[in-house]
This record gives structure tokens, sequence and C-alpha cells, in this order.
């Protein structure tokens, strides 16, 4: 593996300001992604990771979100001390692929529009006047349709140059979803970024769209952010893993092995929670997802942890780099 | 099959409504003929009228005569103008839809960047002014601000004219509405002449769809930020603006257009106050005093004009809507 | 039962909090309740309350505002103030009775119509269909001149046409209510439509019903007013804010105080109501025409 760094994120510290008060969400993100690699990020609902990948893509909507400290180093910049147009251009270098195929395509406009506007604005450089003119142009037109089809090509969609005409509604949802990864691949980004991106779709389409992804990730040559819930998607398709709670990471490393022999006592009650073949009684976690207004204080899981210590209710617990890419953060291992 | 429907459904509405003001007009106390004859007449002349505007025979005979006569072209004589009612409608009405045309589209061109901005910019001083404004421009009396407007505009400042339609002759008679016809005759004066006197009444009938549709817009965009494909957009480091103008508007304006038709009746209420303050020479203004003068032919053709303007306004929105939301027109 | 109502005042709190942030809703509220008082107290507070209905001073006719009578006095000599202030009983007494008659009538037609549905729910919305087509105004205007134009036939006119909006409401919210799956469950288990229809669907009405009524109570003021402006509605000497306009026109621009203090009411309280409904509005979240 290449050891050129696509995105670092240090140190990310993020609150919301609520009406009930100040959610004090991400509490210390460190996360790493190299050129060519996937690395996902696992965890429950509301650990965080969505709003880390938001960061990431910009999206987040900040008042009311709050990043109180931090970096975020994409192609060695720190987005959040650059400005507008500096963004977008480096915008330009990230797809984004999101969680609900049917909510992210624009109902009122035909995906030839979208895709065209798309497309035309990166050849325009990010540069009001000249996308204007380039889209009243019909030879720029025509050859944003040429290349649109293309990519729709990529994506195993028959027919595309028809699919064009057709508005969203039209489509079912795991064309939806390929539509989606061609916008994603619009100008050959170097990162892309899927959010949960199958959860929407049926079981059968789900693999297809797996499939689909690690390919053009191995054609393309990008590197991936991938977030998910589900262990068995990260075994896949993820080289690397960070494991995610409450608002900060509790452990990362080459997925199958961490999975194999997790350290972190989160990480092992979440691989004990998948339902075995075998037939023993499975387990869940005791306790619930901490309130983010009122943080137990030191480490976040030591409510609920089987092998928790005196320290662990006072301090947050320093990372421990057992090996190489190979990190937990937790007093155990201390 | 589904224009059918509504045809036939409009139809009904447009029973219903005349069948309404037929029996509405018909219940009053007092005798509006003898009104209309004047103090002079004689018995024998008040009771020879109501015979002749078969006002003797029962009401269900007499609903069926006047549709009748709507088949004929005759709208029936009017008590207050002394002459049949078709013939106000045809000279009259011209002057109320240039009004409400122009009042609306000021309303709607103004609405829609006051509240782009104002969601772009929320809680920004401009947002808190066009709260304030939209909420006092809904709070106006008309008849009370276009006075009020008559006496600084006209009288204290002598900017614009209070009164009427239009001063000296009007344009030549084309399609009848005084800025068309002026452009299309050339005739400058004419055209700046009418349209000064538009200025006034337009301004005080557009207050309150303008500010209605300035907090829709604003309502339906800020809507529009939380949607997942405007996230999309924003990831792919699209421009703000077509973000905003292309991606947002087209939705939140869709949305908006069923309330943009259902103004237009309540316009249409208050022309009636707004022709009587501003003497405007409109059918609005014609119907106020029929109304009051228990005029029955003359408030039974104004009620018709209205429900057919409704209808068709229903239509029109109906039809807009389509064409700028593609799933409409699938869905049929 | 212990929680809920824990629960729903904490509600309350979090809300009054909500709402006293939005000061100028706070504001509107205010005026409100002043005009009230004013209007309830108006025979003690007025300076001249003789001068209510029917008094002519032919001395004092048409004086400017100056320190005797603070906002002029009009065409009889009567102190436009005073009339002012009971011209606040009159619009409110109409907004009352508005509101009462409409409400009465709509809430329960639209209820019926969408929870009965059917030949019902046909009927009765073809009715609200066929009154929305005539603005208001019109037919409000037609009405009161139909029952022989007083301030009383008004203010029943307006109630008469109001009700439309009301139960076009209350039929969205049955409707929406209807297919709601608590309701689906609390009818399996044998309620009646009594229960329903005031345990589950009255409660969901509440919030947009608060905040359309702090609306069109302002509203209906507009068309009442502007229903004695064109002479259709209160008669004199009556001192109905929108008739004295209309008076007070005749001796325009001279003496610009009789027709512009009574409008001025107008607006300052169709203005309160609009900002505290304006308020409510957002408190509830509920999106209201």
């Amino acid at each position: 593996m290449k050891e050129n760094i696509i995105v670092k994120i240090e140190d990310l510290v993020v609150h919301f300001k609520t009406i009930d008060g100040v959610l004090k969400v991400l509490q210390g993100v460190n996360l790493v992604v190299h050129e060519g690699e996937v690395v996902g990020i696992v965890g429950e609902t509301g650990c965080g990771k969505t709003i880390t990948a938001k960061i990431l893509l910009g999206i987040l909507h900040i008042p009311p979100a709050i990043i109180k400290n931090g970096k975020v180093i994409f192609l060695s910049q720190d987005l959040l001390k650059t400005n507008q147009t500096d963004r977008e251009a480096l915008k330009q270098k990230i797809g984004y692929i999101p969680q609900d195929p049917t909510a992210s395509l624009n109902p009122v406009f035909s995906i030839g529009t979208l895709m065209v506007d798309m497309i035309l604005w990166k050849r325009s450089g990010q540069h009001l006047g000249d996308y204007l003119w380039k889209r009243r142009e019909t030879s720029q037109k025509k050859m944003a349709e040429t290349y649109a089809a293309e990519l729709l090509d990529k994506v195993h969609i028959a027919a595309p140059k028809s699919i064009l005409n057709k508005y969203p509604v039209e489509l079912s949802g795991g064309m939806r979803q390929r539509v989606l990864l061609a916008m994603a691949l619009i100008g050959s980004p170097s990162l892309l970024v899927a959010d949960e991106p199958t959860t929407a779709l049926d079981v059968t389409i789900q693999k297809s769209l797996l499939h689909l992804l690690q390919e053009k990730v191995k054609e393309e040559r990008l590197s991936g952010l991938y977030i998910t819930h589900n262990l068995g998607v990260a075994r896949a398709i993820c080289h690397r893993t960070y494991v995610m709670y409450a608002g900060s990471v509790v452990e990362n490393g080459v997925t199958s092995e961490m999975l194999d022999q997790p350290l972190h006592p989160y990480t092992k009650g979440l691989v004990n929670s998948i339902p075995k073949l075998t037939g023993e009684q499975f387990q869940g976690i005791d306790g619930q997802v901490p309130d983010y207004l009122n943080p137990p204080p030191g480490c976040r899981f030591h409510p609920r942890c089987d092998r928790r210590m005196e320290i662990c209710s006072r301090e947050f617990p320093e990372m421990t780099q057992v090996k190489e890419n190979r990190s937990v953060v937790c007093w155990l291992y201390h | 099959m589904y224009f059918l429907e509504r045809i036939f459904y409009m139809v009904l509405v447009l029973v219903g409504v005349s069948i309404l003001m037929f029996v509405l007009v018909r219940i009053i106390p007092g005798d509006p003929i003898a009104t209309a004859l004047g103090p002079m007449a004689t018995q024998d002349s008040i009771q020879k009228m109501r015979r002749e505007m078969g006002l003797d025979r029962p009401i269900h005979v007499q609903y069926l005569l006047y549709i009748k006569g709507i088949a004929e072209g005759k709208l029936g004589l009017s008590l207050t103008e002394k002459r049949d009612v078709l013939e106000i409608i045809q000279e009259k009405l011209p002057a109320t839809i240039e009004l409400i045309f122009v009042s609306m589209t000021l309303a709607v061109l103004l609405a829609i960047p006051l509240g782009v901005i104002s969601a772009l910019h929320q809680n920004s001083l401009i947002d808190h002014l066009n709260r304030i404004t939209a909420l006092f421009g809904v709070s106006f009396p008309s008849f009370w601000i276009g006075i009020m407007m008559q006496l600084l505009f006209g009288l204290a400042l002598g900017l614009l004219p209070i009164t009427g339609r239009i001063s000296g002759s009007p344009p030549e008679a084309i399609t009848h509405f005084y800025l068309i016809d002026s452009l299309l005759t050339l005739n400058f004066r004419a055209f700046w002449n009418s349209f000064l006197h538009l200025i006034l009444p337009a301004s005080v009938l557009c207050l309150s769809p303008l500010a209605n549709v300035t907090r829709l817009i604003r309502a339906n965009m800020i809507d529009q930020m939380s949607k997942d494909y405007i996230n999309v957009s924003k990831a792919a480091g699209m421009s703000g603006w077509i973000i905003s103008y292309k991606y947002m508007l087209r939705n939140a304006f869709t949305s908006a257009l069923t309330m943009i038709g259902f103004l237009i009746p309540l316009m249409v209420g208050t022309a009636f106050v707004v022709e009587k303050v501003f003497a405007f020479p409109g059918l609005a203004r014609f119907g106020a005093d029929a109304i009051i003068a228990n005029d029955f032919n003359g408030v039974m053709g104004v009620t018709l004009v209205i429900s057919v303007a409704f209808v068709i306004v229903n239509f029109l929105v109906d039809e807009l809507y389509a064409v700028l939301d593609p799933r409409i027109k699938l869905k049929r | 039962m212990k929680e809920e109502k824990q629960v729903r005042k904490e509600g309350v709190v979090r809300g009054i909090i909500k709402i006293s942030r939005n000061k100028l809703s706070v504001a509107g509220a205010i005026f409100l309740l002043v005009a009230i008082l004013l209007a309830i107290f108006a025979p003690w507070v007025s300076p001249y309350p003789e001068d209510a209905y029917d008094s002519v001073n032919f001395g004092e006719q048409l004086q400017p505002p100056g320190l005797k009578h603070i906002m002029g006095t009009d065409e009889a000599g009567r102190d436009v103030f005073t009339r002012v202030l009971y011209g606040a009983r009159i619009s409110l007494l109409l907004a009352v009775v508005v509101l009462s008659i409409s409400i009465s009538i709509g809430i329960p037609l639209g209820i019926c119509a969408g929870y009965y549905g059917g030949r019902i729910d046909q009927v009765i919305m073809r009715m609200t269909d066929v009154t929305c087509a005539i603005p208001a105004l019109v037919l409000a205007l037609a009405i009161s001149v139909a029952l022989s134009p007083n301030l009383f036939n008004c203010m029943l006119a307006i109630g008469f046409v109001w009700w439309r909006g009301f139960c076009r409401i209350a039929y969205g919210e049955t409707l929406s209510v209807k297919q709601e799956n608590y309701v689906l469950i609390s009818k399996s288990l044998g309620a009646s439509n009594g229960h329903i229809i005031f345990r589950e669907i009255l409660p969901n009405l509440t919030s947009s019903l608060t905040v359309k009524t702090s609306l069109d109570a302002g509203y209906a003021i507009l068309v009442g007013t502007s229903i004695s402006f064109l002479g259709a509605g209160a008669n004199p000497p009556t001192p109905e804010w929108g008739l004295m306009v209309a008076s007070g026109r005749h001796y325009l621009p001279d003496a610009w105080w009789a027709s512009l203090f009574p409008g001025l009411a107008i607006f300052a309280t169709v203005l309160s109501f609009n900002l505290l409904g304006d308020g409510l509005r957002d408190y509830f979240g509920v999106e209201v025409e």
C-alpha cells in the first residue's frame, strides 16, 4: 500500500447547539486514509460517523454545528481553513454516494440535466460565467451528454442515452444508486465517500452494488471512505476499518484481523452481537448509547463495559499503537 | 378521461355558485325596483317592470329563464346602469383584469427574490425586515391604506394620479387593455398615463399576496435546504447560485403555486374595495355597487365572471404544476 | 399517566420559552391584551363617553388633534379617540362572533366529512368548494345585504362565509389521523366513534386551530370593516372603525384625522392578531394559510 495520505483527520471535536443544550458529539476523532485503500467506519446509529463524513464533504450545517477543534486534511490542505473557492475546487476531487437514492436525486429535473450541470460546472473550473455560457452551447452540451452516457455505461446501466432523458421517479432504487455512483465519478475524483449506500436497497441489489463499487475503486484507482453499521460489508469491502463509539474512534486496524481478534470491549461486543450459524445464544451489549448532552466522564463506553476499571470513569484513554495500522483507545491496553 | 372529470366538476361548481347567488339576491327585503325607478314611479310602472324582469314567476322558473338568457347572450337588465349586464361586463372587465394581472405579477416578481434572499440569510437584518414588512402588509385594511396613499402620493407629494384609469383619451381599443393597446398603437402618452394610474391601486392590491408568497417561498426554500439531493449537489461543489436559484427554487416555487392560485380570488375580493377607493372603472367597483343596490342581474353577472375566472385560474394552475413537476405529469 | 402530564408540562414550559424568544409575538400579545382591556373598560377610560354614539356638538366639528381631543373630532363634533375606543368593542366582538359561528359550523362538518367519508364527504366538501369559488368579501357582502345591512347581520354574514376554512382544516386533519395506526388499533379494540373523534382527532386539531383562529380573527376584522366601509355593515351613528373611515373620507384632505385614526386602530389590532398568530405558528410548527 502506498504511503500517500489522502485524508487525515486529527483530533476533530464537534459540538451541536440545540434547544435543549449543547450536544458534545465528536470527541476527538483521528482517522487516516491512504491512497488506493478503502477505509471503513463502523458503528451504531448516532455514533458520529455520518457527521465525520459530512465535515469531510463540506455539507454539515455549521450553525448549529460548531467545530471546536481539529484538522481535516485532504490532499495536504486543511479543509477547515480553506476559503470557499478553494474548498469548492477540492470538493471536485471527492465523490459522494449517499444513503437514500430516492431522496438524493432532485425529482423535478431529468438525470441528464443533473449530470450535465455537474459536468459542465467542473469543466468551467467553478466559474459561473463560464458555466452559464457553456450551458447554452449545444456542442458543449453534447460533449457533456456523451461523457455522462459513458459514465452510466461504466456503472453497468443499460441504454445509458435513454436514461438521460428520464426522471428519477421513473427509475428503480438500484438504478438510482448506480446513477449516483456515476455522478460521483464525474471528473475523476481521488476519494469516494459512501454513506451506507446499500441500506435502502434490497439484499440482492446490495450485493451487486458492492461488487460494482469494488470494481470501480480498483479500475479508477480511487481511495474510499465507507461508512456502514454492517460488519459483514466492512469485511467484504474495506481494507482497514475504524470502529466508532459515541463520538470517537475506539479501535482501528486491518478489517479481517480486527474483526477476528477484537481488542476493545465494544468491538468485541459488536462482533459477538452478530448471530452465528452455530446456534449459540447471541449477546447484545448492555446499556444504551450515551446522552451527548451529558456524556459520561472519561471513556464514554465505561458504563457499558464489563471490564471497566477505576481510571476509565475519570480520564479519557490515550491511544495505544499496538502495531503498524492497528491501534486501540482503551485503558486495558495502556 | 381525466379532463372530462375535471370539466364535469367545474361545471358543478359553476352551477352551485350561480344558484347560491341567484337565491341570495332575490331574498332581500325591500323592493329594489321601486328604488331603481325612483320616488316618482307609479305602482303601475313598478309592477310592469317586475313582470318584465320576470320577478313574478316562481324562483326556479326565473333561474331557468336566466340560464336561457345567458345562452342567448342576454344577461339581464342592470338596475343601476339601465343597460344589459353583458355590455357592462364587456366594458369594465378588461380594466379589472389588467389591474389584477399587474398586481399579481408585481407580487410574484417581488416575492421570489425577497423570499429566496430571506431564506439564504436567515435571521439577518434583511430577513427580519422582510418578515416585519410582510406582517405589516397583511395587516393594513386595504381601503385605509389606499386612502392614505392617495393622501401621500397624490395630494401631498403630487406624484401620482389618485382616481380613474386614465386622464385624457384612452388608446385605440384592440384588446381593451390600455397598457397593451397603447403599446400596440405606439401611443406612449397613453401607456405612461395608464401605467401611472395603475401604480397606486396595484400597489395596494399586491400587498397581501406579496406578504403571503414571500413567506411561503422563504419557508419552502428553508425546507429545501435540508433535502438530501441538495446535499449531493453541495458535496459535488456545485455553485451556490445554481443550487439556490435552479435546484431549490424550482421545488420551492412549485409548492407555492397552489397558494398563488388561491390568492387570486382573495385579490378579486380586495379589488372590490380598492376599485371603490380609487374610482377605478372596473367590474369590481360595479359589483360592489350592484350588491349594495340589490341590482340582481348585475350581481349575477359579476358572480358569473368571478366563478368562471376561478375555474380558469384553477385549471391554469394545475397545468402549470404539471409542467414544473414532472412527477405530476407522469402520474397522469 | 403522571409521566404524560409531566412531559406535557415540560412541553408547555419549553413552549413559553420559545415564544418569549420571539419578541414580536409577545409584543402582539401584549397589545392585544391592552386592546381588549381598553375595549372592555371603554366607558370608563374614554374622555367623552357620551360622544360614542349619538351626540352632535356643532361647535366642535372637525377639530384637529389637540390637548382637548387627542385624536381630534369628527364631522358631528364627536371625540374621535372615544369613538375609536368604542370601536374596539365592536370589532373585537365581531371577531368573537364570526369565529364562534364559523368554528361551530366548520369543525363538526369537516370532521364528519373526513370521518364518515362517502356521500357525506362528497356533499360537504362540494358545498365548501362552491363557497370557496367566491371571494370571502364578496359573498359576505352579498349575504349582509340580503339580510338587510346592519352590524349584526354583517357579523352573521362573515361567520357564514368563514366556516369553509375551518371545515377544510378539520377535514384534512381528520383524514390524516384516520389513517394512523393508533386509530386503527383503537377501533379494532372496540372504541366508539365518539371516543375516537374526541380523544384522537380533536387534540391533533388544536394546534392548527389555535393558529388559524388567531390569524383569522385579524382577517375577519379586515373584512368586517371593509363591509362597513362600503356601506353594507354598521350604520351611523355606530362608532365602527370602517364606517368612521368612510364618513371621514368626505372631509379629506383637510380633516385627515377623522379617517386616519380609526384606520390606524384597525391596522394595529389586526397586526397584533397577526403577530400572535405568527408566533403561535412558529411554536406549533404548523403551516396554515
